[in-house]
């Protein structure tokens, strides 16, 4: 797989969840420039092309949708790394979250989240706010 | 301190023996004084007495005198004027009688011619009173007393006049009553020595005075007796006497025709009130004797019966006071109200103890129940964070697999419609209605966890523009339906602004929710101001409940309406009140059946809080 066109990273363990977002993204035309991690480890080697990725150019990533929920490292210290690296700190982090616990969310933004989402568990609302994230962020909101 | 409420003590006891004593000592003078007056008045009228009878023995004398006189006139040696047997005779008669000084005879030229005591020489008394007045009124007369030329001693001269049977006048005969023999009755009295006993005249002038007859014969009486003699023939007086001393005086007057002589007697006031007064210092010693005794009883009284007792209860009092609460004034209680009092004093001391053994036990029975308390405490702290966890587990884990049911399908609806008659398109729909209000159901559970942790932060807040930006929220996800929000002036409230928030919220979607139907939809929002809260209320058109389920409305999960009705989980008015707690306010609500209702809430006035 090459790994150079990447432009969305999903962090997401929950595999239903992880194709759920697919299809909101594919019905956008948004799913071929996706990369699905499992883990915060992977999440963090991928991101700094390290362990498996050791040698990938990743300078195409342009958003990351970050679950906070993750087995190993969790989201909130996968948001730390990337938000404290000098290289990684511009791409734009989007906290995906199945609860708007307070904690998280003020938790997301001190650590330099760009935003914060509620996975809804209605299935159009959650389609809707994935392909909006897409959209926002890969067409929008232009990178710094 | 302690010196001071002694010698007060002391001081009272005393003070009351000498009240005791006040009035005897009134009671001795007043007897003195009442004492003393009647001795004044006895000795006066023992005075008077013997005034009277002096009075009546000098008119005796004089009376019999001049029968004696009128005998021995008409004596053949007497109308001879014969020396020797006239001589004999006077001395035999004087001989009988001691009340007379002298018995004389005198020619009518005034030459005595036989006298007893005899005299040796010639004797001249044509200067007599009594012989001019004798020869003159030729009757019986009563002269001055005078100091005699033939006794030497003072006399009263009394005269007869010689008359021979032709009535020729041959000589005058006299006797000389002796005044100090009269006197000298006085001395043989029970009178004391100083006594003395006066002739006078009418005006008051003494003509005699037993004893020492020269040194007050010519003077006046004092002033006193002067009046009282004035105002009776007989009386009393007391005053000042001639020999400058206090005295008591009484006198008797003669009768007629000697009316114009007195008889007067003095004696000194000191010798009639001297047993009185003796009396009266014997009294005041005694009693002198018996307020040092009682003084004295009460000194020493009052250090063994009260102040050495109290002095005890007091050293048992502070050491009481001090926290020895094991200290007791008895066994041995002094008799009386002190031994009562230093009874209470132990029973007090008991009853002290004993409650302070319970308080000793409640504090640790109450140290006890803290402790156990704390453990409590801690056990409910630990079970809250594992509550908190587990909610916080229960948000993403329960919400995955319901996302997961939800969104399969629909996917399996929109990918595979084809393949599904009209009953598997519905079920499926069915399935994905239900995963939804799960998940609205899950989310309304989170929130109401969330209100019991979360920390409050006060703020004053305009309630009419809150509840004016909640409607407006809310109006956008119900716009098939005709609302109309009538906002009336609210107070301000002191309360957390994400959590009103919150509860304007879910009362105006209740609103919202049970007005359906209505065209249009009216919802009003009132307020008011009362003394310690502010009370807000939510009121609309809707269909209303019956009141006999009131106390189920706030409670989780309870429903008063089919759920396919009008929605909702039954958590909503669940987190009203749980904020409405929490914020100290109180939460009701009014209903009739199909005529809308009213929810309200109060909180307190914001400086109230």
């Amino acid at each position: 797989m090459v790994y150079e066109d990447v432009e969305i990273l999903l962090v997401e363990d929950n595999p239903h969840d992880v194709e759920l977002t697919l299809r909101a993204l594919k019905k956008h035309h948004l799913a071929n420039k996706v990369h699905v991690v499992k883990d915060g480890e992977e999440a963090l080697n991928f991101i700094f092309a390290s362990g498996p990725f050791a040698g990938e150019s990743l300078n195409s990533l342009k958003v990351i949708l970050l679950d906070l929920k993750l087995p190993k490292v969790s989201g909130l210290e996968v948001l730390q790394k990337i938000k404290e690296d000098q290289k990684t700190r511009a791409i734009p982090v989007v906290c995906l979250t199945s609860s708007s616990e307070e904690q998280d969310v003020e938790a997301c933004y001190k650590l330099g989240a760009n935003s914060f989402v509620v996975k809804p568990v209605e299935f159009d609302a959650f389609a809707k706010t994935v392909a909006d994230l897409g959209f926002y962020w890969l067409l929008v909101n232009k990178p710094v | 301190m302690l010196r001071v409420s002694f010698a007060s003590l002391r001081s009272r006891a005393i003070l009351l023996v000498l009240m005791a004593i006040l009035p005897l000592l009134a009671l001795t003078l007043y007897s003195y004084f009442d004492g003393r007056a009647r001795a004044v008045r006895e000795v006066q009228r023992d005075e008077l007495v013997a005034a009277r009878n002096l009075a009546t023995i000098q008119e005796t004398l004089i009376r019999t005198t001049r029968e004696l006189l009128m005998g021995l006139a008409r004596l053949p040696q007497v109308q001879r004027r014969d020396r020797a047997a006239c001589e004999a005779l006077f001395a035999k008669v004087l001989e009988q009688c001691p009340y007379y000084a002298a018995l004389a005879g005198a020619d009518p030229e005034g030459q005595v011619f036989a006298s007893a005591p005899a005299v040796s020489g010639p004797v001249e008394v044509t200067d007599r009173l009594w012989f001019q007045k004798a020869i003159k009124f030729r009757d019986f007369v009563v002269g001055e007393p005078v100091l005699g030329r033939i006794s030497k001693k003072y006399s009263i001269n009394l005269a007869y006049p010689i008359l021979d049977e032709a009535g020729r006048l041959q000589g005058v005969l006299t006797a000389s009553l002796d005044l100090q023999w009269l006197g000298s009755l006085l001395a043989k009295s029970d009178f004391p020595l100083d006594s003395a006993m006066g002739l006078t005249d009418s005006t008051g002038k003494v003509l005699f005075r037993y004893p020492d007859p020269l040194k007050y014969v010519g003077k006046m009486l004092p002033d006193v007796l002067i009046q009282a003699m004035t105002a009776g023939d007989e009386g009393v007086a007391a005053g000042m006497g001639l020999p400058g001393d206090a005295r008591l005086f009484a006198f008797a007057r003669l009768s007629p025709p000697w009316q114009d002589m007195y008889v007067a007697i003095g004696l000194s006031m000191a010798w009639a009130v001297d047993k009185v007064d003796r009396d009266l210092w014997r009294n005041l010693i005694w009693l002198g004797l018996v307020a040092i005794l009682a003084l004295a009883a009460a000194w020493f009284g009052a250090d063994l019966f009260i102040i050495r007792p109290v002095r005890i209860l007091r050293g048992v009092t502070e050491r009481l006071a001090a926290g020895n609460l094991t200290v007791r004034s008895g066994p041995d209680y002094p008799v009386g109200e002190l031994g009562l009092l230093a009874q209470s004093f132990d029973q007090m001391a008991d009853s002290l103890q004993g409650r302070e053994a319970e308080l000793k036990r409640v504090v640790a029975e109450l140290q006890q129940r803290v402790g156990e308390l704390r453990e409590r405490t801690a056990q409910l702290e630990a079970a809250n964070r594992e509550l908190e966890a587990f909610t916080y587990t229960v948000s993403h884990d329960l919400r995955a697999p319901l996302r997961s049911m939800g969104g399969f399908a629909r996917v399996l609806l929109e990918d595979c419609a084809d393949n599904l008659d009209a009953d598997g398109q519905r079920y499926l729909n069915i399935i994905h209605q239900e995963a939804r209000k799960m998940g609205q159901l899950i989310d309304d559970l989170l929130a109401l966890t969330r209100l019991g942790r979360k920390e409050m932060n006060l703020v004053l807040i305009d309630m009419a523009d809150l509840v004016q930006v909640v409607f407006a929220e809310l109006k956008t996800s119900y716009m098939e339906r005709k609302l109309q929000i009538d906002i009336q002036p609210l107070p301000a409230a002191l309360a957390d602004r994400v959590m009103m928030r919150q509860v304007l919220a879910n009362l105006l979607q209740n609103a919202i929710k049970f007005t359906k139907g209505r065209e249009p939809a009216l919802i009003e929002v009132s307020g008011r101001s009362e003394e310690l809260e502010n009370v807000y209320c939510v009121k609309d058109n809707g269909v209303g409940f019956d009141m006999k389920y009131v106390h189920k409305l706030f409670e989780i999960f309870q429903r008063l309406h089919p759920e396919g009705e009008y929605g909702g989980t039954g958590v909503g008015l669940a987190i009203v009140k749980r904020v409405i707690d929490r914020h100290g306010g109180r939460v009701w609500a009014e209903s009739k059946v199909g005529e809308g209702a009213t929810f309200c809430f109060s909180l307190p006035s914001a400086d109230v809080t």
